[in-house]
């Protein structure tokens, strides 16, 4: 029973409060007096503290108050009670409106201390945008930027009143933050003068970052507001008229430069029969792209302009630029056509006459081949000989797994003097029309 | 008369043939011989074949370099030479082994050591780039001119009328057909 009470007796004197300035970010336990250092007349400046039970007991935290000219907290305070080890930050506000040395006492339940602070004329800061000058009225900036983006702030420090005003120290912290080119300090500014303290903000990562730039006894704190940047879907730009047989160059071009670096597919898409050779570079229907920031141009793999095979096939292709903001399309529509030939020649093997054609029928349906020969003044041997090799085209077209491409030979057996032919003109019919190759000559 | 009769009554019995025969033969980027079919600027790759380490036919010779040997055949005979060299630049009927620094000729049925300065050329054409121009100078003369913003890394010979060309790394085919030269990107193997 005895032991009980002292026990009971003990705890109320176990809880005791203890105060902590984060001037430097780790808490500093206070002493009589604190000194908040220097800050620019004009400007808001707060130090945070930390008030900690560090007793065995709750702690009812009853008093926080701040008296003295241009100080105050930065928020109204609330009673509390802390448990044991328990702690509560608040903010002590100093916003002197002239220069001079200023104090105020720092009340936390029964602990007191001294605060002491300093305001000096400090520079304005300026930034320019574009023709546009603007003082910053506020302590903080803040800036939008995609990842991969840099921006250059063009801040400058000037001397705002009809005295000389000197300036100590210039620097910045915080990352993706630099000083572009800073003056030398310490340096002193004219009554009007302005100081150029260019600042590049890198998109690093994804997010919000901050950095303190100290400009003498001001401070100002800049946010970067950092974003992934979408890229608008791009304008699809060819090289020439769409048509089979060709490779089409196709460029992609955005209406406005990048803000970030990003990419997206160009994608073929092909509604007609089955043709393997419509596909880009990569070997495939879709091809990625990429844009730089501030570019309006897409590459693709390091290239300004792709192609695409368009194949031997009539139907209808698509072109899709797709982005994760967008689709942009065009379509080409590739009509059922009479037959391309690509090449061809005429020889003698032995007794034999060998025509070779190579080419291309969109349709697949070459229906039928007239051969004309001459003889070696230009004469006509002869009539037309037709043959009608509908069905032979169809199988080859349905196994050959070359779209519409056909390689062609023509053998024409000759017992007689196959030297007296010197020439021969090769029509070929499909359901579209008639195509007539130039004279094939017979070396 | 007689005679056109003759031929006329043959012909008149003469039927179409179709076929798919490659447009040329090259390295993948995986160094394995491929079939190339299709047309100009509308290339289907053949199944892969063999890897080599370096490979030109110009429609006349074919050369292989495999681990072991290089090999050249013509007429569907084949000579043979043993070598450890890993690359290989052919002109017609000559190799060269720049590790090695020989040159071999294709002489009969046998590869033989050659003296003789390697003549530039592919398949039967000389190529020559500059300032931005590619110049074939065909076999009868003439000549022909393209665009070529950069250099060729290297060409070799894909067939009688086709010439492999990197430039930059990338695969191109190059048409050398006189008059009708150009340049023409190699699509990648479709991925299956």
């Amino acid at each position: 029973m005895k032991t009980l009470a002292c026990l009971l007796l003990a705890l109320p004197l176990a809880a005791q409060i203890q105060v902590f300035t984060l001037q430097t970010g780790l808490p500093v336990a206070a002493g009589p007096s604190v000194n908040l250092g220097t800050a620019a007349a004009g400007d808001i400046f707060e130090v945070r503290f930390r008030a900690v039970n560090s007793g065995s007991a709750p702690l009812a935290l009853s008093t926080v108050t701040v008296s003295g000219a241009a100080f105050s907290l930065a928020a109204p305070f609330l009673p509390i009670t802390l448990a044991p080890a328990q702690s509560h930050d608040f903010s002590v506000r100093f916003a002197p409106s002239a220069p001079g040395s200023y104090s105020a006492i720092l009340s936390v339940n029964t602990f007191s201390t001294l605060l002491r602070a300093a305001a000096v004329l400090g520079p304005a800061l300026f930034i320019t945008n574009g023709t546009q000058t603007v003082e910053l009225n506020t302590s903080s900036l803040q800036v939008n930027l995609a990842t991969g983006q840099v921006l250059t702030l063009a801040l400058s420090a000037g001397n705002s009143y009809s005295t000389p005003l000197t300036l100590d120290s210039l620097s910045l912290s915080g990352d993706g933050f630099a000083l572009v080119s800073p003056p030398a300090f310490p340096l002193t500014l004219a009554p009007g003068e302005t100081v150029p303290v260019p600042v590049r903000v890198t998109g690093v990562a994804e997010g919000e970052s901050a950095a303190v730039l100290t400009v003498g006894p001001r401070r100002f704190t800049l946010y970067a507001l950092v974003f992934r940047p979408q890229l608008a879907a791009p304008r699809i730009i060819t090289g020439d008229a769409p048509r089979n047989g060709q490779q089409l160059t196709v460029r992609l071009q955005l209406a406005q430069p990048a803000v970030g670096p990003g990419s997206g597919l160009l994608r073929a898409v092909f509604s007609g029969a089955d043709d393997p050779a419509i596909v880009f570079p990569n070997g495939a229907r879709e091809i990625r792209f990429d844009v730089a920031a501030g570019s309006r141009d897409a590459t693709f793999n390091g290239a300004p302009e792709t192609v695409l095979q368009t194949g031997t096939t009539a139907g209808t292709l698509r072109l899709e630029a797709v982005t994760e903001t967008g689709v942009t399309t065009e379509t080409f529509r590739f009509d059922r056509a009479a037959v391309v030939v690509d090449s061809a020649s005429a020889r003698r093997n032995g007794s034999n006459l060998e025509i070779d054609i190579n080419g291309f029928d969109n349709t697949r349906e070459v229906g039928s081949l007239n051969f004309r020969f001459f003889d070696r003044g230009g004469n006509p041997i002869g009539g037309v000989i037709t043959t009608t090799p509908a069905e032979l085209f169809k199988n080859y077209f349905a196994q050959s797994g070359l779209g519409g491409v056909f390689g062609m030979r023509a053998v024409f057996p000759v017992t007689g003097d196959a030297t007296i032919v010197g020439s021969v003109l090769v029509e070929i019919a499909n359901s579209v029309g008639r195509t007539d190759l130039q004279r094939l000559l017979f070396p | 008369m007689k005679c056109l009769l003759l031929v006329l009554s043959v012909a008149l019995s003469a039927q179409p043939t179709l076929h798919s025969p490659p447009l040329a033969h090259v390295l993948d980027g995986e160094g394995r011989l491929t079939a190339i079919y299709g047309l100009a600027g509308n290339f289907i790759h053949g199944r892969p074949g063999p890897a080599l380490l370096a490979y030109a036919n110009d429609g006349d010779i074919e050369w292989r370099l495999e681990p072991g040997r290089l090999s050249a055949t013509r007429d569907g005979r084949t000579a043979v030479y043993a070598t450890v060299a890993t690359s290989a630049t052919f002109h017609g009927e000559f190799a060269v082994l720049p590790e090695s620094k020989e040159t071999l000729r294709l002489v009969g049925e046998s590869l033989v050591d050659s003296s003789d300065e390697t003549p530039s050329q592919l398949a039967g054409r000389a190529a020559r780039w500059q300032a931005g121009k590619l110049r074939i100078f065909q076999r009868d003369g003439s000549e022909d001119e393209i665009d070529c913003p950069q250099e060729p890394d290297a060409m070799s010979a894909a067939s009688a009328d086709w010439a492999f060309v990197s430039i930059n790394r990338r695969p191109y085919l190059l048409r050398l057909t006189h008059g009708r030269v150009q340049l023409f990107v190699l699509p990648q193997r479709s991925r299956e």
